[in-house]
């Protein structure tokens, strides 16, 4: 888990405070913002026909992060295969029983008119496709990434947060543990113990919620880190993260970073807002 | 005004190149031997290794590119401003120039727009973040509650990385988590905020308390929502239904808010809630609602509605509401239920032409009577799916460009070019074409040759 912190407090009220969280991130977000980032359209090229050159890289990539694959098999009808299920229909100018209907030619005419488009063509027929999952299995696209690349998944393990950014904020990660006895091992952490942590300090709604119910902001965040206490396990200075001047990365090894529950605070239990 | 420009994206490593040139001082015009990498684009940052001098990284922020000539305004790194070309090692040998982009999200663009001191904008500047697509952008909730002292805030897309009209053809903005309930992914508190050409997908947020797209809270005064594509919200987000553009705040009754050429579709309540594409009920200025088109909005529970747009609930308010789609509104309870186009309270100023419904509204609220008997004589009520026309309505590909045999081709009413107006879905300049408007988020016909150039032309 990496967290992204404020550094001083902003000028108003409703800013952002000194040590807030302002961003959290898994590590499988992590990894997938780099596997997006290596099978960017941007990095293939078009075949002499101007469709997109069908590299095993980007396919691959395609094939595990999308719902559907679709292929012209003529001038009317589409196969639709759902990636997940594996199920296939027929799609065309009619409408099928759920109302859905396609016309092949007006829409790869207007995709390939654009320079990022992802149409392929096998045999004189166009196939591409569609609508990201949400469940994208990282470690299965990273394995595609690996074989047909030469980027490895163990190098891409921290958010690409910019040099402005580690002026302005400090970059830090953390962990969780694993016990068996009295011994652990450092985990990490996933899902809605991260996403948590950037929360927004939200006023507690009334139990009947009319629908032009405006949620009153207590906070910009819930959560902070006090970093100006943890320059031990930051192993940064308090001068230095408030510098501007400098960049701080305060990301260290999974086997030195600090428990979850050591930087990270919620400011509700440590009474300093009320919702 | 100053206009400032900084990239979003994830892209920490676009190009690598030396200087070989430098002219002025600060900003600086930079040749190099070898030009950069066309990824490169106004409002990345250029950063230098300075720890033979200074000990710092020098971080340039891009300005402008003419031809081989590049930009760079110093911005923080060493004591002072210092050329590029002064930038060496410890042989005297030049270091080279790493292009990156200026913030990572749009979470930590809005951070530093909160901030007081930022060094890489002036302070009562027109700040445009653009984003680009590097990567899928997953940031939960983005909340603008203050500006500072600058003039405007625009949040766009790269032109390079705009979507096409269609999802996922673009930068894409899929958040991973719930914003908080009624929050929004976008919450504007600030005045002059533009939000454009985005593409967002709700498609992840089907368990999650996420139900609105943007909010508007009210200070909202010569805000702009154009050329978005917002989509896929299912789920039940909670005690209150999906809402896709949603003002919830008062604004004055001289503010103007607009929203144009954005399409919204498949927002899919499962339990027990109501479900609205634009809903500016609350306003009490102006509120130009134009060229947009809604596609399937489909609410749970017997006495809740699926509303397309809804407006006017204030007296004072007037609503210019023209050359809207609303299609596909599903209902449990009764028809009065699905509503294309609601005009809340008589009393209220409505300026109503060329809306389309079609056949899933009931009669009071299709475009013609707007639920107060507007009698609009340039209405087109009563249309099918089929004569509307869409090119794809399949999931997956979902396409809402007008086909070829659409009822909405050149059935418009010409609005001139305030505020973009006539830019449609994909770029493509209305007004440029000399033809009638279209209905709608997209303009076809003769308008699509001449404002997006082909990239090439499809052998069929």
């Amino acid at each position: 888990m990496e967290v992204i912190v404020k550094v001083n407090d902003g000028p108003v009220a409703s800013s952002y405070k000194d040590g807030d969280i302002v961003q959290a991130f898994t590590l499988d977000e992590i990894y997938l913002h780099h596997a997006q980032q290596k099978c960017n359209v941007k990095n293939f090229g078009f075949e002499i026909d101007g469709f997109r050159t069908p590299d095993p890289l980007l396919l691959d990539f395609l094939e595990k992060t999308r719902t559907y694959k679709f292929e012209r098999l003529n001038s009317n009808d589409v196969k639709r295969t759902n990636l997940i299920t594996n199920q296939e229909d027929i799609i065309n100018t009619t409408p099928n029983e759920s109302g859905e209907r396609i016309n092949v030619y007006q829409y790869v005419s207007r995709r390939i008119k654009n320079k990022n488009h992802l149409i392929f063509r096998s045999n004189g027929l166009e196939y591409w496709y569609g609508k990201t999952k949400n469940d994208i299995d990282i470690d299965s696209v990273w394995n595609g990434i690996e074989t047909y690349s030469g980027n490895l998944k163990s190098q891409h393990t921290n958010f690409p947060f910019s040099d402005i950014e580690k002026r302005y904020f400090a970059a830090i990660n953390t962990s969780g543990r694993s016990y068996v006895g009295d011994s652990f091992t450092r985990v990490e952490l996933s899902g809605d113990t991260v996403h948590v942590r950037q929360q927004i300090a939200l006023e507690n709604p009334p139990e009947e919620i009319p629908e032009d119910y405006a949620p009153i902001v207590v906070a910009k965040r819930r959560w902070f880190v006090p970093y100006w206490d943890l320059t031990t396990e930051l192993d940064s200075s308090v001068d230095d993260l408030r510098n501007r001047n400098h960049m701080c990365d305060c990301r260290k090894a999974m086997e030195e970073r600090e428990h979850i529950d050591i930087l990270t605070f919620d400011k509700v239990t440590e009474g300093i807002i009320s919702i | 005004m100053a206009t400032t420009t900084v990239s979003i994206g994830s892209n920490q490593n676009i190009d690598t190149e030396t200087p070989n040139g430098a002219t002025g001082s600060n900003p600086y015009v930079v040749t190099f031997g070898t030009n950069p990498n066309s990824t490169v684009a106004v409002g990345d940052i250029m950063t230098m290794d300075d720890s033979a001098n200074s000990g710092d990284t020098i971080i340039y922020l891009l300005t402008g590119i003419s031809g081989s000539n590049y930009t760079v305004k110093w911005c923080s790194g060493g004591s002072s401003a210092e050329s590029p070309t002064n930038i060496v090692d410890e042989y005297g040998d030049q270091q080279d120039a790493v292009f990156k982009r200026a913030f990572s999200t749009i979470i930590l663009f809005e951070a530093m727009v909160d901030d007081s001191s930022p060094s890489y904008w002036g302070s009562s500047d027109d700040v445009v973040g653009e984003l680009h697509a590097d990567s899928t952008f997953t940031d939960n909730t983005v909340n603008f509650n203050q500006k500072q002292s600058l003039s405007s805030v625009k949040l766009t897309v790269n032109s390079d990385d705009r979507h096409d009209g269609t999802a996922e053809s673009g930068a894409l903005w899929k958040p991973t988590s719930g914003s908080g309930h009624d929050q929004g992914i976008i919450r504007v508190a600030i005045d002059s905020f533009t939000v454009e050409w985005l593409d967002i997908s709700m498609a992840s947020l089907d368990s999650a308390n996420t139900n609105k797209a943007i909010v508007l809270t009210g200070t909202n005064d010569d805000c702009i929502i154009r050329n978005n594509l917002i989509h896929d919200k299912g789920g039940n987000p909670g005690n209150n239904g999906p809402h896709i553009i949603h003002v919830i705040g008062a604004g004055a009754s001289t503010d103007t808010l607009t929203i144009q050429n954005n399409i919204i579709y498949e927002i899919v309540e499962t339990n027990n809630d109501s479900v609205s594409a634009i809903n500016v009920n609350p306003w009490s200025g102006i509120a130009n609602i134009y060229n947009n088109t809604i596609y399937k909005l489909t609410c749970a529970g017997s006495s809740k509605s699926s509303t397309g747009i809804v407006f006017g609930n204030i007296s004072s308010s007037v609503s210019n509401v023209k050359n809207n789609i609303v299609a596909l509104l599903t209902v449990v309870g009764a028809s009065t239920l699905a509503r294309a186009y609601a005009k809340w309270a008589s009393g209220s100023t409505a300026n109503t032409a060329n809306n389309l419904s079609d056949d899933t509204t009931h009669a009071t609220y299709n475009a013609e009577d707007m639920n107060q008997s507007l009698n609009d004589s340039s209405a087109l009520i009563g249309k099918t799916l089929a004569q509307i026309d869409f090119v794809s309505t399949s999931a997956g590909s979902e396409d809402l460009h007008l086909d070829t045999s659409s009822v909405c081709l050149e059935a418009g009413v010409d609005l001139g070019t305030t505020n973009g107006v006539n830019i449609d879905i994909d770029g493509v300049d209305r007004d440029a074409t000399g033809v009638t408007w279209d209905i709608g988020a997209d303009q076809k016909s003769e308008a699509e040759s001449t404002g997006n150039p082909a990239f090439f032309l499809l052998m069929n």
